[in-house]
């Protein structure tokens, strides 16, 4: 089951009615979403829900031990100190390992499969398996060092570790909303307004600006080379756009789910292609994993006991080489993932050097405040961006190469099929997206919300019928749920 | 967090922890309400622009056949509806003696037919009273209708779509999605139930079929006649290209001895069995695919009736002069062309069902004529 496809009209309204008609009490409601999750997961492989119901809990167990053996006070004897921190870590270990060897057991063995000529037959992946994984070890992770409690009712860790919205491709949930499934929820007037803004916006990127614009970008990465230079360019954008829109609009959708339910999940993307450098990029797209990242990845391997301590530049290539291999285990998203580490490590070197020329002379920080310095540096940064897309979607370095190729020098005659207006439309959507979230038109939004509701009523209506009258059949196909 | 460059920026003003204002509960319904409203103003309007367009479908067979008692049944895709006009000349020409019920399974083939003949049709032919006798014991007669898609086999290109869409029960549904999750196959039930559920609205029936837009276009801004004959073209050259791929799937073993079982279980049952192919549109075929695509289903057609002994009626040129008028899109025919071509099979090659006349089983006519 998906979000984005016709199941949801007949799935949700049956929760959303059941939920909201049982007594509002924090277990009651638990027990409500985690049946339709579990349904949810069910309806794409029960087989494999003892698996997830296993790997739960066992993390579950793991927080009660740590519940049972909490970290000794400062002022506590060193022996005792020294064996509940031991006792801790084996606990914390036997959770990593039974993680990471289930994530990566059913992730990388097609990969080693292929490399190594195994003969294993193939394995379907999860569904949503890296995304409750992170959540889950951010807990875990975060309950080992004291930062929070240890959750207590097994119901609240199912609720969390499961809930349905954000199961096949997050927002990667974080400890806040264990906070919000401890307690009843109500859902005010102002938050269904947002959540039907969000399911309606969602929509509107998933179902129609994602599947028009893969029109421009599958015939081309199909056969590379064989197009001509502005047919590699024009799928090179249609990729952007779909890659933006399709996940996005999925995790928008989450969002607007989650809030019927009044659970109020992390955003995923702040409109990423109004960056001015790389950094802010990464802190705009994909926010809830590279949140994950830095937090769990980053932090540890370039502070404190790490074995990078201090190495701030080289762990960004490092984190983001990790990134792409949890995209696939390919050599493209190896490469994708390289060309941003890098990529970031020269933005960090640059801004050590610009930041030394800030406190020499205090024009430099007017400079990087101007308005030519800032389009700049949004050309470099999404040019990048845009440019680094080909690895991630080639389906070998070969094609990937030859599709390079094709974008500078040319070398095919095949033209993309003029067909409709609905993939440069698709563009433009995306862009007024990011520029109606620009600060100079903070008045204009501003107008619509104070709207009175029969005008925000007509726009959704009239978005409903757009969308019956030119999504695409099928477009629901989410291409993040892979990952 | 190690370093304030880490840290997430604010979402634009406005935007991170904007609801809108709305005058609570009331405004969420004058919303819902209104949005409510502009999709059904829509509807209506747009109903009258390009009316939503009905087509009998396997449910409405199997509706017909609860109270009905057919004397033969008639299998096929799309094309089988020019059954139902037949059956209403047959009717009125032999004062309702002759009933003919026609299950169409749109864009089927014949493991398709196969399909609903056991799992839908068979339960009611074989349905009994309680005095143990067969509550419709007319029927004497099959016929198998085919064109060269319906022996086309290509595993999961094009997905098997017709069967969850129009001849699963939600147990059906239910036994696919228990084995092999829902996915993009089973998927198809819920999309047509999601379908019915909305019966009447021309934007939910349009999704996928487009028909809005060009009547808006045709009343808006019309297409000249040269750009009319540019975009037929251009259909047309689509709809050869999909014929010629039926030189790669065409003829499939899997799909022939679908057939082939199928004509064996009408002889089996006693049943006098006519194995009919349906006219082309004689310019959506090329030399080339008349030739590596039409010719070789056309033999390997008649090959299965022969062996199996039943009537061979191949209509696919030799159909009382059908011709492009008679066609309302590239494999369909108009209402005219339906009752052209009855006409035309009730006077030759179908004469058998108005003189009442039954042959007996495992007898063959492979010229197409009665037996």
């Amino acid at each position: 089951m998906s979000l984005s496809e016709v199941e949801l009209f007949f799935f949700f309204p049956v929760v959303f009615a059941v939920y909201w008609l049982l007594p509002r009490r924090a277990v009651v409601q638990n027990v409500v979403l985690t049946t339709a999750s579990l349904f949810f997961y069910a309806t794409w492989n029960a087989k494999l829900l003892p698996l997830f119901l296993l790997s739960t809990l066992v993390d579950f167990a793991v927080l009660r031990a740590f519940a049972r053996t909490p970290a000794a006070a400062d002022d506590a004897p060193e022996d005792e100190r020294a064996k509940r921190t031991a006792t801790r870590r084996r606990w914390l270990i036997l959770s990593l390992v039974s993680n990471l060897v289930v994530l990566a057991g059913f992730k990388y063995v097609g990969a080693f499969n292929k490399l190594l000529a195994l003969g294993l037959p193939p394995i379907a992946l999860p569904l949503g398996i890296s995304f409750y994984t992170m959540s889950r070890l951010g807990v875990i992770i975060d309950t080992y060092y004291d930062r929070i409690p240890p959750v207590r009712s097994l119901l609240v860790w199912v609720t969390f570790t499961s809930f349905f919205p954000q199961l096949i491709a997050g927002p990667i949930g974080r400890t806040d909303l264990l906070e919000q499934y401890e307690q009843p929820r109500r859902l005010e007037a102002s938050s269904a307004l947002r959540a039907l803004r969000e399911v309606g916006v969602g929509f509107v990127l998933k179902v129609y600006v994602a599947a028009h614009a893969s029109t421009w970008v599958n015939p081309v990465f199909a056969e590379p080379g064989v197009y001509t230079r502005k047919a590699h360019l024009l799928a090179l954008i249609g990729y952007a756009t779909q890659v933006f829109a399709d996940f996005a609009g999925y995790s928008l959708l989450a969002l607007g789910v989650a809030r019927a339910f009044a659970v109020s999940l992390p955003e995923n993307f702040n409109f990423p292609f109004l960056s001015t450098n790389p950094m802010e990029l990464w802190r705009r797209w994909h926010m809830s994993l590279n949140r994950w990242l830095f937090d769990y990845v980053y932090s540890f391997m370039v502070t404190g006991e790490g074995f990078m301590n201090g190495r701030l530049g080289l762990g960004l290539v490092i984190v983001m080489i990790v990134s792409g291999i949890w995209h696939g285990s390919t050599w493209p998203y190896v490469v994708w993932g390289a060309m941003h580490g890098l990529w970031l490590f020269a933005h960090y070197r640059y801004d050590l050097h610009y930041k030394s020329l800030c406190r020499k002379d205090r024009t430099w920080v007017a400079r990087r405040k101007s308005a030519p310095y800032l389009a700049l540096g949004w050309a470099a940064t999404i040019g990048f961006f845009i440019i680094a897309l080909v690895p991630f979607r080639a389906s070998s370095l070969g094609d990937a190469a030859t599709f390079f190729r094709g974008l500078v020098l040319g070398g095919g005659t095949e033209t993309l099929d003029a067909g409709t207006m609905h993939p440069a439309l698709a563009v433009l959507l995306v862009v007024l997206y990011h520029v109606q979230a620009m600060p100079f038109f903070d008045s204009v939004r501003a107008r619509f919300t104070a709207a009175p509701a029969p005008v925000r009523g007509l726009v959704l209506g009239l978005v409903v019928v757009f969308l019956m009258i030119f999504a695409p059949v099928g477009a629901g196909t989410f291409i993040y749920a892979q990952f | 967090m190690i370093d304030g460059a880490f840290q997430l920026p604010d979402l634009p003003r406005e935007m991170a922890n904007e609801s809108p204002k709305g005058g609570g509960w009331r405004g969420v319904g004058v919303v819902l309400a209104t949005a409510a409203l502009m999709i059904g103003a829509s509807d209506m309007a747009l109903r009258r622009v390009s009316p939503p367009k009905y087509v009998r479908e396997v449910a409405d067979a199997l509706a017909d056949y609860e109270h009905e008692d057919p004397t033969t049944l008639v299998l096929g895709s799309s094309h089988a509806r020019t059954f139902d006009v037949m059956d209403r000349m047959a009717r009125e020409r032999t004062q309702g003696r002759e009933r003919i019920l026609s299950v169409p399974l749109e864009a089927g083939n014949f493991t398709g037919f196969e399909w609903v003949l056991h799992h839908r049709v068979e339960p009611l032919i074989e349905e009994r009273d309680a005095s143990g006798a067969k509550k419709r014991p007319s029927l004497k007669r099959l016929v198998l209708v085919a064109v060269w898609w319906d022996a086309c086999f290509v595993d999961g290109d094009p997905p098997n779509f017709n069967l969850p869409s129009r001849a699963w029960t939600f147990g059906d549904f239910a036994a696919d999605v228990a084995a092999h999750g829902l996915n993009d196959h089973n998927r198809n039930y819920v999309t047509t139930r999601w379908l019915d559920l909305w019966h009447g609205s021309i934007l939910v029936s349009d999704r996928g079929h487009a028909q809005v837009v060009e009547a808006l276009h045709d009343r808006v801004k019309p297409l000249s006649a040269e750009a009319k004959e540019k975009q037929f073209q251009f259909r047309l050259r689509g709809w050869q290209s999909i014929i010629e791929r039926g030189k790669i799937c065409g003829d499939h073993p899997k799909e022939v001895a679908a057939a082939d079982r199928i004509l064996k279980w009408g002889q089996d049952k006693g049943y006098d069995v006519t194995f009919m192919l349906y006219p082309l549109r004689p310019i959506t075929l090329s030399d080339d695919t008349r030739q590596n695509v039409q010719v070789p289903f056309q033999k390997t057609m008649r090959d299965v009736a022969e062996r199996r002994g039943v009537r061979f009626v191949d209509a696919t040129f030799d159909n009382g002069g059908i011709d492009d008028p008679d066609f309302q899109d590239f494999d369909h025919l108009t209402a005219a062309g339906h009752e052209k071509l009855s006409n035309w099979l009730l006077a030759d090659k179908f004469a058998f069902v108005l003189d009442g006349h039954v042959s007996s089983p495992h007898t063959t006519d492979a010229s197409g004529g009665r037996p």
